[in-house]
Parts: C-alpha cells; sequence; structure tokens
C-alpha cells in the first residue's frame, strides 16, 4: 500500500440542487477516504450552496461551459492541490459512491492510469434506449479498435483517474478530451487504462441533459473529432515519467 | 464586357469602402490587423476591374462566359476568405474564454473559501487513503 494517497471526488453539476446534496453526502458516507469537490457549471439553481451545505468544496464557473470543462476544472483544481487520484462522479445520482473504492483499486495498486466504469461489461440490469445502445456500442467498437484495447462503454462518466492522466487534462486545453476520444488520447500517450464493471442506477430526480439534437449532432462530433485527434501528434504525458 | 459605367460604379464603391475602413481604424474600431485584409480584398477587386485585359484573360482561364461573373467569383471568394478568418478568431476567442472562466472560477473559490468546504466541517485536503483505512483499522481494534 503506497503512503498517502489522496484522493478527489469530482462532480460536475448544472442544475442538480435537487439531486446533489444526496450525493454529496452519500459519497462522503460511502468513501470516506475522499476530498469532495462539486464544480458548478453555471446553474442557475442553488446547486453550489446544497453541495457547500453538505459538505463539499466548491467552485463555481461564471457560465455554463459543459460538463466536460466542469470536470476539467476539477482537474487543475486536483492538480493545484496535489491530489494522486480524480475520480469523476455524476451529480445526478445515478452511480453507486459504494463503488469508488473499487475503481480507485487498480491505480492505486495495479499502477494503472484510468479505470473506466461501463455499464455494460456485466450484465446488471441497466437498461439502455435502442438507438443510444447502438450509438454506443458504435462509439466502444471505433475506440477500441483505435486504442487495441477493448472498451465496451465510452460514455460512462464514472471513472478514475491518475496522477499522469490528471496532469494530462491539466496541462492540455484540448476541448476534444471528453468522453472517449480522451480515452484515445489518453491512451496514445502511453497511459495504461483498465475497464470495470460498474452499476448505474435509474436517476434520483430531475432530467437527463441530453437533448434530442445533442444526441442527433453527437456522432458526426465524435468521429469528426476521432480522426482529428489521430491527424495530430500524439500527446506527451509533461514532466516525463515519474510521478 | 464591362461598360465604363460598371467600372465608374466599382470604383466609387470601393473609395467609399477604403474610406470607411481608414476611419474605422482611426476610430479604434478595426485594428489595423484586421483591416488589411479588408484593404486588400477592395485594392484586388478595383484592379480588376480596371485592368481589363487581366478579368478578361482570368474569364477565359476559369472559363466563365461573362466577365462580371469572374468579378462575382472573386467577391464571393473574399467573402468567404474573411469568414472563415472570422470563425478561426471566434474559435480562438472561445479557448481563451474558457481557460479565463475556469480561471476566475477557482481563484473566485480560493477568495471566498469555497475551495475548503463548509466552515467548521472536517478539513478538505487532509484525508488520504490509509488515513481513512487506519482509521478503520483503529475502529476495529477498539472493538475487541
Amino acid at each position: 500500500m503506497k503512503e498517502g494517497v489522496r484522493i478527489l471526488v469530482v462532480i460536475p453539476a448544472f442544475n442538480e440542487a435537487e439531486n446533489v446534496g444526496r450525493v454529496v453526502r452519500e459519497v462522503r458516507k460511502e468513501a470516506g477516504f475522499v476530498d469532495v469537490l462539486l464544480v458548478d457549471d453555471g446553474s442557475a439553481d442553488d446547486t453550489a450552496g446544497v453541495a457547500r451545505d453538505a459538505g463539499a468544496a466548491v467552485v463555481r464557473l461564471p457560465f455554463n461551459l459543459g460538463m466536460f470543462e466542469a470536470v476539467r476544472t476539477g482537474f487543475a483544481y486536483a492538480h493545484r492541490n496535489g491530489y494522486d487520484i480524480t475520480v469523476q462522479v455524476d451529480a445526478d445520482g445515478q452511480h453507486v459512491p459504494g463503488e469508488i473504492e473499487q475503481l480507485v483499486e487498480p491505480v492505486v495498486e495495479e499502477g494503472f492510469d484510468v479505470v473506466v466504469g461501463s455499464r455494460y461489461l456485466q450484465d446488471r440490469g441497466y437498461k439502455t434506449p435502442l438507438v443510444r445502445k447502438c450509438g454506443i456500442r458504435l462509439f466502444a467498437w471505433l475506440t477500441s479498435l483505435v486504442l487495441g484495447q477493448k472498451i465496451t462503454d465510452t460514455t460512462c462518466g464514472f471513472r478514475a483517474y491518475g496522477k499522469r492522466a490528471i496532469r494530462m487534462f491539466a496541462s492540455y486545453d484540448a476541448a476534444e478530451f471528453k468522453d472517449s476520444v480522451g480515452l484515445v488520447i489518453l491512451g496514445r500517450a502511453g497511459l495504461k487504462m483498465k475497464e470495470i464493471p460498474v452499476t448505474v442506477r435509474e436517476r434520483i430526480g430531475g432530467r437527463s441533459t441530453i437533448s434530442a439534437l445533442k444526441a442527433l449532432v453527437y456522432p458526426f462530433e465524435f468521429v469528426l473529432s476521432l480522426v482529428a485527434v489521430l491527424a495530430r501528434k500524439r500527446l506527451t504525458v509533461p514532466g516525463g515519467e515519474a510521478c | 464586357m464591362l461598360g465604363p459605367r460598371v467600372e465608374r460604379v466599382a470604383i466609387i464603391i470601393s473609395i467609399v469602402l477604403v474610406l470607411i475602413v481608414l476611419d474605422m481604424v482611426r476610430r479604434k474600431k478595426l485594428r489595423e490587423k484586421y483591416s488589411l485584409i479588408w484593404l486588400f480584398t477592395v485594392a484586388a477587386m478595383t484592379v480588376l476591374v480596371v485592368w481589363e485585359g487581366l478579368l478578361l484573360s482570368i474569364t477565359f482561364l476559369i472559363g466563365a462566359t461573362n466577365p462580371s461573373s469572374t468579378l462575382f467569383l472573386f467577391g464571393i471568394l473574399f467573402a468567404l476568405v474573411i469568414l472563415l478568418h472570422l470563425s478561426n478568431k471566434v474559435s480562438d476567442f472561445s479557448t481563451q474564454l474558457r481557460i479565463l472562466a475556469k480561471e476566475v472560477a477557482m481563484l473566485n473559490a480560493q477568495l471566498s473559501g469555497f475551495d475548503m468546504g463548509p466552515p467548521g466541517g472536517e478539513e478538505i485536503g487532509q484525508k488520504s487513503l490509509d488515513s481513512a483505512r487506519n482509521r478503520a483499522r483503529e475502529a476495529e481494534e477498539g472493538d475487541e
């Protein structure tokens, strides 16, 4: 066991005042070894206040930058404050905080840089609408092909990142880092990845933020940024291999 | 063939455009850097209108039947270049804006102490995996 591994749970949230208090409290209860940072992505409601009352550190973006930028703000925070591991957890309560320890374990014990939670590695009763399932399959297949490693779920937001990954995210400003294209960038930089099965619950309250238009544009955006990433030079982990 | 009238109209438009651009630069409404592309466009169009030989040979070269289509083609091309240039600038700005927003958010959190969790709560930044495990171990030992 390595000495003093410091872990930051980053929760990106946009108008989630309804759920976020419960989620923060549950994370603090189920994973007593982590600090919790809530990144409020320009919410109009009291997401930030609720999260702070529940015991999270809070960073508020001045306006909505999108989920991924909120996560990256968390990475910058982790980087500046010297955390070893960052775990991304959704604010809608779909992820099970009790599984954080399993997610972190491969990073701490086996030296993986990225551990991705997968809804499909093991059937745990998560139901996906057919169209979305086809899309996710396609993205997963493309990502696996490019990475040369099997990935079954590219869009799940329940992930753990080690120090080298944190440094990558904090140092490069590439908007294409999101979802599986981010995995491709990290994989090409030589980071080690692992997928583990996770349970994803139904949303506690509120509605999903994915709109029909976004869902329609997303596949094209995905393929375009994948091609763009492959056409660019490989990124390397800044500051060499040592951590 | 472009008539002398068209030529005169084109020159008047060019002169007015040049004056507007220069005036905008003078009033600091347009940076010198960005005015150049406009002035260049106007100059190129003027040359095409005045220098009939050039216009005709280009028309022949690209296979257009009418010299005025050549002028339109170039006009549209210049407009496209300028639009592309602007899109590029907008992309740059949005990247910069994103970075700035994140910086502001983090500095703001630091200033207000929001990055440290609620007052009186457990200090953020002191926990670690094995401190938690030690605590759990101690709790277990205490039970025994």
